[in-house]
């Protein structure tokens, strides 16, 4: 587990992060003349026009050789960064998954064979959407993150779920986000309401290094690196049986600017953990089981919005947990049960004080649902 | 506030890429075509003819004027014919995959029992012929042991993930024919290693010289080919269940990682008749891993602990499994569990056990007494 955390952390460090540009929260429109006040490695803009030639090559060849978008457009540097990242994704998979498959998913090893696997696959997907958003975004994106982050957050939303094994539909989602220096604590509750089922979970975080409330103390992108710990206990009334979740896991985001000025204003994310759940059953006679997940999260996004106006990010996800909601992807053929679910989330405030949050995810079900944000802390 | 730069494009894109992800990943109903195929089993009409295997218990492989070919999928089981006016009396009746003692009675729907089957030679043990002159109307034929139900302790055995070790299944076949006390063998699918027909075909060839019948659920690995429809048609029900010597077993299709909410609705009845019974249930892949993070599972944890609390309360009093090439002996839900993939496919290293199948002893009166493993590659 160890070598996992290694190698992700190292991948999302890639590319000289300490870099960062002082006009990163700048629209494009409004910046100096290129390279006037920024660090010498990358240019402010794309030097490069998106073509078809372009992205037809992210596809083809770039589905198998990332960065190619990046290559025919002649940005070379990026190009080959992305290809690194693939090569790098790609090593961390055969590392991972050669062991799988030549011991049989051995129990002595399939623990960190599985997450290193799961992290390759995640570099290998972040090089391949880094490189489409390269060649497709304009030029410094359409948005830029935030260098602070807001010391409080709450959400209250509907989720709609549909998974065909269980009679829930509707829910009710709480959340409160509380920051206080490096620390953070999210609980979140989901009520349904036309059945017993709720989750309460209480999230806690401690940020190593990232934005942090308080303007003094403002970062220069929405990179960050967190630790993170979670409780969850969701009780399934209605079907007898209660799950009580504890979990640990590192989280990380990098801002791709640091990768290569076409990818400014798009980030990737990555994190690993493992947990520990308790089964309990109302049925008498029965006793608790214990089970473990890997938990495996990676995604791509971009920010939305500059500074001064309304601003937000979306983002698309695979998240490997098979607990939740969205738990695992059911998928005709062989398939079924190893993989994690998609998601594609965003959030968005329109003024200081008030957004709207929404999300979709697919995995053995489908969610769907909005919440309104009520912020307090920096201006956007 | 400044005009946002010329977002479309971005946005275009990722909503495309979004929608054909999210349509090209599948949908979460991903059992329920089996499911409904499972409902149309053991059904067939030729000439103004209809044979229904009662409960699906069998797949009718064969059905033409004067002639029917019948897979059972249980050690006894019921099939109701109704034969019109104009259609052929004498027919011939093949039933593959049953007890090796197995006899046929016949009645009519007043309940006489003197159509007399004919019994024909077979060269293969657990294959049954008769010659039968069905009268006009609704009758009924019951295939069942000899001997009737068990009063004294008996035993079967459970065998599951053969796959691509078809070529050495043998000598699984000749150590279960030299316990005479194993009465069929059950198993959690995953006989082949993509469902192919000739890959199924293979199977019951090899499964020729098994004394026993055989009596699986399928695979994942049997969804390969046209999503399992090939097994079905061939092998029968991938969901159902039957009683034998006072024991329930109730096999599920869990092969997608999932059960279909069709298949939970006959769950709940079949549960209610098995309260009163010692009742076994297998399925291929087993609700949780021992081993969580590998996650050989349900894809959905917590529709694996729905089901698992269905289990219990149902009064279940074991569980088998497969998928996972090696033994794992634990409990679910309090619930004795056993994952059993020691057919022969790529086994699990490390983990000291090899080849193997299990045994299960069962006692009319007391119930499950003792489960073994026999392991053999090891002797």
């Amino acid at each position: 587990m160890r070598a996992v955390l290694v190698s992700v952390t190292a991948a999302l460090a890639l590319g000289a992060p300490g870099h960062a540009r002082a006009d990163a929260a700048t629209p494009p429109s409004a910046r100096e003349t290129p390279g006037e006040d920024d660090c010498a490695v990358e240019p402010p803009q794309k030097e490069f026009a998106s073509s078809a030639w372009g992205t037809a090559a992210v596809f083809l060849p770039g589905a198998l050789v990332h960065g190619s978008g990046h290559l025919v457009v002649g940005d070379s540097k990026t190009g080959l960064r992305l290809l690194a990242l693939e090569g790098a994704g790609l090593g961390m998979l055969a590392t991972g998954f050669v062991p799988i498959v030549l011991s049989g998913a051995s129990r002595r090893l399939v623990g960190p064979a599985a997450a290193l696997s799961a992290a390759g696959v995640g570099l290998f997907a972040i090089s391949f959407l880094a490189d489409l958003y390269g060649i497709v975004a304009p030029a410094g994106g359409v948005g830029a993150p935030s260098g602070v982050a807001p010391a409080l957050q709450t959400a209250l939303g509907y989720r709609y779920v549909y998974n065909p094994v269980f009679s829930y539909r509707q829910f009710m989602v709480q959340e409160i986000d509380y920051r206080t220096g490096r620390w953070r604590l999210h609980p979140s509750a989901w009520f349904a309401l036309d059945d017993t089922n709720s989750r309460l979970r209480s999230h806690f975080a401690y940020r190593l290094t990232g934005p942090l409330p308080g303007p003094e103390r403002a970062a220069r992108d929405g990179s960050f690196l967190d630790l993170e710990a979670a409780v969850t206990r969701h009780a399934f009334t209605s079907q007898r049986f209660t799950t009580t979740t504890g979990e640990l896991a590192v989280a990380g985001r990098l801002d791709m600017a640091h990768l290569g000025p076409s990818l400014r204003g798009s980030f990737a994310e990555m994190s690993v953990g493992w947990a520990l759940q308790a089964y309990s059953y109302g049925v008498r006679g029965t006793t608790a089981d214990v089970g473990e997940l890997l938990l495996f999260r990676f995604g791509y996004g971009m920010y939305i919005g500059w500074p001064g106006s309304p601003r937000g990010e979306i983002a698309l996800y695979y998240d490997h947990r098979h607990d939740g909601f969205a738990a695992g992807l059911k998928m005709p053929g062989l398939g079924s049960g190893v993989i994690g679910h998609f998601g594609a989330e965003t959030r968005f405030f329109l003024s200081n004080h008030w957004g709207v949050a929404a999300e979709a995810a697919l995995g053995s079900a489908y969610v769907t649902g909005l919440s309104v944000l009520f912020r307090h802390g920096e201006p956007l | 506030m400044k005009a946002l730069p010329q977002p479309r494009p971005v946005l275009r894109t990722i909503l495309v890429i979004a929608l054909y992800g999210a349509t090209g990943l599948g949908c979460v109903d991903v059992a329920e075509e089996r499911a409904r195929r499972d409902e149309t089993i053991g059904k067939g009409a030729s000439a103004e003819t209809t044979f229904e295997i009662v409960d699906g218990l069998g797949a009718i492989r064969r059905l033409e004027p004067g002639v029917v070919s019948l897979w059972a999928k249980a050690p006894s089981i019921q099939i109701k014919v109704t034969r019109g006016e104009s259609a052929p009396a004498t027919w011939l009746l093949t039933v593959s995959n049953t007890l090796p003692d197995a006899v046929l009675e016949a009645s009519t729907e007043s309940g006489a029992t003197a159509l007399a089957p004919e019994s024909l030679s077979s060269a293969i043990a657990t294959e049954k012929r008769w010659g039968l002159t069905i009268p006009g109307g609704t009758s009924a034929l019951f295939l069942h042991s000899r001997r009737g139900e068990p009063v004294a302790p008996w035993r079967f055995a459970v065998l599951s993930d053969i796959q691509e070790a078809i070529d050495r299944v043998q000598d699984i076949y000749a150590r279960m024919n030299a316990d005479p006390r194993i009465t069929f063998v059950v198993s959690a699918g995953d006989l082949t290693t993509q469902g192919k027909v000739e890959q199924l075909e293979r199977f019951q060839h090899e499964l020729e010289s098994l004394r026993v019948p055989f009596f699986p659920t399928l695979g994942n690995h049997e969804l390969g080919t046209e999503g399992g429809a090939v097994y079905q048609r061939r092998f029968g029900r991938a969901s159902f269940r039957f009683v034998y010597g006072g024991m329930q077993f109730t096999f599920l299709d869990s092969a997608s990682a999932t059960v279909d909410p069709l298949v939970y609705g006959w769950l709940d009845a079949w549960l209610a008749e098995g309260r009163s019974r010692t009742h076994a249930v297998l399925m291929h892949i087993p609700p949780i891993d021992p081993v969580g993070v590998r996650n050989g599972s349900f894809a959905d944890r917590n529709e694996a602990n729905k089901l698992l609390a269905k289990l219990a309360e149902g009064g279940v009093d074991i569980t088998l499994y497969g998928h996972i090439h090696s033994y794992y002996p634990f409990s679910n839900a309090g619930i004795p569990a056993y994952i059993s993939g020691g057919g022969g496919s790529i086994p699990e290293r490390f983990d000291g056990i090899g080849r193997h199948y299990l045994t299960v002893d069962v006692d009319p009166e007391r119930g499950i007494t003792q489960t073994g493993v026999v392991r053999v590659d090891r002797d």
